[in-house]
């Protein structure tokens, strides 16, 4: 099973909400383990996952289905969406941002009580199953006048908040994720932490819990940890020449 | 507000080395009015230690100060915003460290010493030390206690820090050991560091490198007591009771020995009590003696006053007041390049800088400002502003470092006129602004390919194939089957400056008209949000940001008859109003910002704002604004032929344009 620590009461909540076929919402920042949350709670579901990655070129239509031709003829393939719904899966969206507008008009009939969706080109009216539930997520950090998420869409869902964990938590998940000791995990969480103290200002995110797991993959399989660090939190956190001495820094302050 | 014993870095504690005539004080002045406007004096004084190439300094603060800042943000976690004071020191909200340090400059162990020094002040807010009143109010009133406390203090946050960071145990010992960090002064006074009593030494210990413990005798067995209890203790709530505890008892022993304060290492700064105390705010039935200043002082103030002398024991003669004094002092820095002079209460740099700093002169100099009469410092009118306007640091290229809150640039609305003026040169130029709104729409502001549109050059491949095979299989196709390059309007903003210093009245003012009016006509008709100011302004105070038209003001009436009735006067401080328009530029949504400016020629306004020392400001306001997205654009329109060669230096190459007319913009935009 893919392994999830809990942070808090999210599994609790998730899972009366798909009790009580609601939708769910999921924010917080990057790499702070929201997708995992999601591939966590459908295992233990046991429910199928449909993950869709949004982007601006993602229609409506993509999520529902489409005709393709096949020899002389044309052959209907269901989207993701339609997929989801057909077999009782959780549908899972992720940036939903980035989408375009179309694609939340065609979700919100599945988000409340009709919990139905219509695909025109078929004529037909698909009733989704009880089992069938749709996610989307998306980092209110990275949210812009041209993205942003309608206060309309929101009002739909189960809120859940994430954040990066506390410090034990982090270093525990480290620990399961890389194989790394406790002392370099402990090392790790003090750095992800201080560079989150910089979140807007100076850096747009701090090192979130995923890099961590990276620099600490790297030094499990024998990179030394500073360098582990300086490859991965330094490069990826910013390009800005004086930010990355800061964090170069950092690295040497928190590691000696 | 109490009169600050404020940090300065030369041997007097007083601005300019002059003592303010504390004798005037009881003469002209209520105490509420001396405290004001001798504090008013201190913050506009200048930078503490010029920057002069090649004389005593080592690497200045500026050049690390981004890093630095950043650094101790992440490892203490408060963002407290920086400027300027030596020794270094803190409010609780700003960390003010030295503009620069002593020579050698030696960047990576500079570096290093700028970010203990910055860690000690932040440690001993972060950790609690300046938190209890009754405990600032008595260390603001006795010397002794206060040096003893904050070198004990001091120990305990370095312990603390080195604990929690191993990679700043070595940090903290190389500094340490370095002759500069260690140099010793009793408030900002040096003291020589031989001959130190015994008794002092062991407070020394593992914080500078000049000293030793193991030859103190037998009168420094309780300094070395309090030390080794500091030094085993980790629990903070303890620590700052046993610190408390400790500086009391070492100060009676120190004054049983007759000792004065033990002297402080420069790198562990300075403690403002009075700065704390203010903000905590004491209540009416509170002790609020505190506020009166430093009981040795007030006492020679009162027996001088009984005695008649003044501070060098000098019968008091007649002369200016210290209201004028004060008032004159303040004119002449107004005046000079330096403007505003330094207020240190500084964040390091960006829109919470301006903020701060405005926000300090406003708090600072409430009664001694409005009793001056504006008029007397510029001969211009006095501008009523709709603001308070916005205050900017100012480049020396000199001193290779920036004269702090230098000036103030206001952004009131301009005054308009008969919308006449307008339309007049909108139907005259009908055929120029066709060709200017063409080139307009066809600028590359974004661009990009996407699939999925009802219109476009090419097809969308993929979709056309689902199409067809919508239609066989007898379905409605959907429609969007194009893609095209499309441009995000949304995602740019253009500010366009006007150039209105007095020297552009005339032909050249005639053409900025010109210029405006197109510019307006095609900046509409690509639909970006956009804004148009008129600049000017000679003295560092009083430049101005006329509002021609405002980001979010819709084309009307108002807006055309600003757009078409520019005035002239003043000069061009062409720095100040760079960074005003990056301010504003910065609050915007979109990520590309682009600055237009429309300029007769070279920065110059009085005082030494011209030649190299304008032009240097104003590229180092561009280099800023280019820092934070900000690309700035340069249409001369200066035809005396050497534009070429300072709008390179100003704007970088490729960034200007030279006009000859404005109805050649049509032809010469890029």
């Amino acid at each position: 099973m893919v392994y999830y620590r809990p942070t808090g009461d999210e599994i609790e909540v998730f899972e009366t909400a798909a009790k009580n076929k609601l939708p769910v919402l999921l924010k917080g920042p990057t790499g702070c383990g929201k997708s995992r949350f999601v591939r966590y709670i459908a295992e233990k579901m046991g429910r199928k996952l449909i993950t869709v990655s949004c982007q601006e070129d993602l229609s409506g239509s993509d999520l529902t289905g489409r005709f393709l031709l096949e020899g002389g003829s044309t052959v209907w393939r269901d989207g993701p969406l339609t997929t989801a719904i057909r077999e009782g899966a959780i549908c899972y969206l992720d940036e939903v941002v980035e989408a375009r507008a179309d694609v939340l008009t065609v979700i919100h009939p599945l988000t409340d009580d009709r919990r139905a969706l219509h695909i025109d080109r078929l004529g037909e009216e698909l009733e989704a199953p009880d089992d069938f539930m749709i996610v989307i997520s998306y980092n209110p950090g990275y949210q812009s006048v041209t993205k942003e998420l309608k206060e309309s869409t929101r009002q739909r869902f189960v809120s859940l908040s994430f954040d990066y964990p506390e410090a034990d938590a982090e270093a525990e998940i480290i620990m399961e994720e890389s194989g790394c000791d406790a002392d370099v995990a402990k090392q790790l969480v003090r750095l992800g932490k201080a560079s989150r103290n910089l979140r807007a200002h100076g850096l747009k995110e701090g090192a979130s819990t995923r890099i961590l797991v990276y620099a600490a993959k790297l030094n499990v399989a024998g990179l030394p940890l500073d360098l582990a660090c300086r490859s991965t939190l330094v490069g990826s956190l910013t390009d800005d020449e004086e930010m990355s001495k800061a964090l170069d820094e950092l690295v040497r302050t928190v590691l000696g | 507000m109490a009169v600050p014993t404020s940090p300065n870095g030369t041997d007097s504690p007083y601005v300019d080395g002059i003592e303010p005539d504390i004798d005037s004080v009881d003469e002209m002045l209520t105490d509420q009015e001396a405290e004001d406007a001798i504090l008013a004096s201190f913050l506009y004084s200048p930078p503490v230690r010029q920057l002069v190439p090649g004389i005593d300094n080592g690497t200045p603060l500026s050049v690390v100060q981004r890093r630095v800042t950043a650094w101790l943000s992440m490892v203490t976690g408060r963002h407290l915003a920086s400027g300027y004071s030596d020794p270094s020191s803190t409010d609780g909200d700003n960390l003010f460290l030295p503009p620069a340090v002593a020579a050698p400059a030696e960047e990576i162990a500079d570096e290093r010493l700028y970010r203990v020094m910055g860690i000690i002040q932040i440690g001993l807010v972060e950790l609690g030390f300046l938190s209890n009143k009754a405990l600032l109010s008595d260390i603001h009133k006795d010397w002794v206690l206060r040096s003893t406390y904050h070198i004990l203090a001091a120990r305990a946050v370095l312990n603390h820090y080195r604990r929690v960071f191993p990679g700043l145990d070595a940090d903290i010992s190389a500094v340490a050991s370095m002759e500069k960090a260690g140099s010793l002064r009793v408030n900002i006074t040096p003291v020589p560091k031989d001959g130190l009593p015994d008794a002092f030494l062991p407070l020394y210990a593992g914080i500078t490198g000049h000293h030793s413990w193991g030859e103190a005798g037998f009168s420094a067995s309780k300094a070395r007591d309090a030390v080794e209890a500091i030094n085993a203790e980790t629990n903070l709530p303890a620590l700052r009771l046993l610190i408390s505890g400790q500086a009391v008892n070492l100060r009676e022993h120190f004054l049983s020995l007759r000792l004065g304060p033990p002297p402080l290492p420069w790198y562990l700064g300075i403690v403002r009590p009075e700065w704390f105390l203010a903000k905590m705010g004491y209540d009416g039935d509170a002790d609020e003696d505190w506020k009166k200043g430093q009981l040795p002082l007030r006492q020679l103030i009162q027996a001088r006053a009984k005695l008649g002398l003044n501070k060098k024991g000098i019968k008091n003669q007649e002369g200016p007041s210290l209201r004028s004094r004060l008032k004159s002092r303040f004119r002449r820095k107004l005046e000079s390049p330096a403007g505003a002079g330094s207020v240190s209460n500084q964040p390091a740099y960006g829109v919470a800088r301006d903020d701060a700093q405005a926000k300090a002169i406003k708090e600072a100099r409430p009664k001694f400002a409005e009793g001056i009469d504006h008029s007397i410092f510029t001969n211009e009118s006095v501008v009523e502003p709709d603001d308070e306007g916005h205050v900017h640091d100012e480049w020396d290229f000199r001193m290779r470092n920036y004269r702090l809150a230098a000036t103030r640039v206001l952004t009131p609305e301009a005054q308009g006129g008969s919308i006449d003026g307008y339309n007049k040169i909108v139907q005259t130029h009908k055929a120029e602004i066709t060709r200017i709104q063409r080139q307009f729409e066809a600028l590359r502001i974004e661009e990009r390919w996407r699939g999925g549109e009802r219109e476009g050059p090419e097809l969308d491949l993929p979709r056309v194939v689902r199409a067809i095979s919508d239609i066989q299989a007898g379905h409605q196709p959907d429609d969007t089957l194009f893609r095209r390059f499309i441009r995000d309007p949304q995602d740019v903003t253009v500010m366009t400056l006007v150039d209105l210093s007095g020297s552009t009245q005339g032909r050249i003012l005639s053409e900025e008209q010109r210029a405006v009016v197109l510019f307006a006509e095609g900046l509409n008709r690509l639909a970006v949000p956009h804004s148009f100011f008129g600049f000017n302004g000679s003295a560092p105070t009083s430049c101005t940001l006329h509002r021609l038209k405002g980001f979010a003001e819709p084309y009307d009436d108002g807006v055309y008859k600003r757009l078409g009735n520019l005035r002239a006067m003043g000069g061009t401080r062409l720095g100040a109003h760079i960074r005003e328009a990056h301010r504003m530029l910065s609050t915007r949504p979109e990520s590309r910002r682009i600055l237009i400016l429309l300029s007769d020629g070279k920065p110059e306004a009085r005082g030494d704002y011209r030649g190299e020392y304008g032009i240097e400001d104003s590229a180092m306001a561009v280099k800023e604004g280019a820092k934070h997205g900000v690309k700035t654009h340069c249409i001369s329109l200066d035809f005396s032929g050497e534009a070429p060669e300072y709008l390179s230096k100003i704007f970088g190459p490729g960034n200007f344009l030279v006009l000859e007319r404005a109805e050649s913009l049509a032809h010469r935009l890029p």
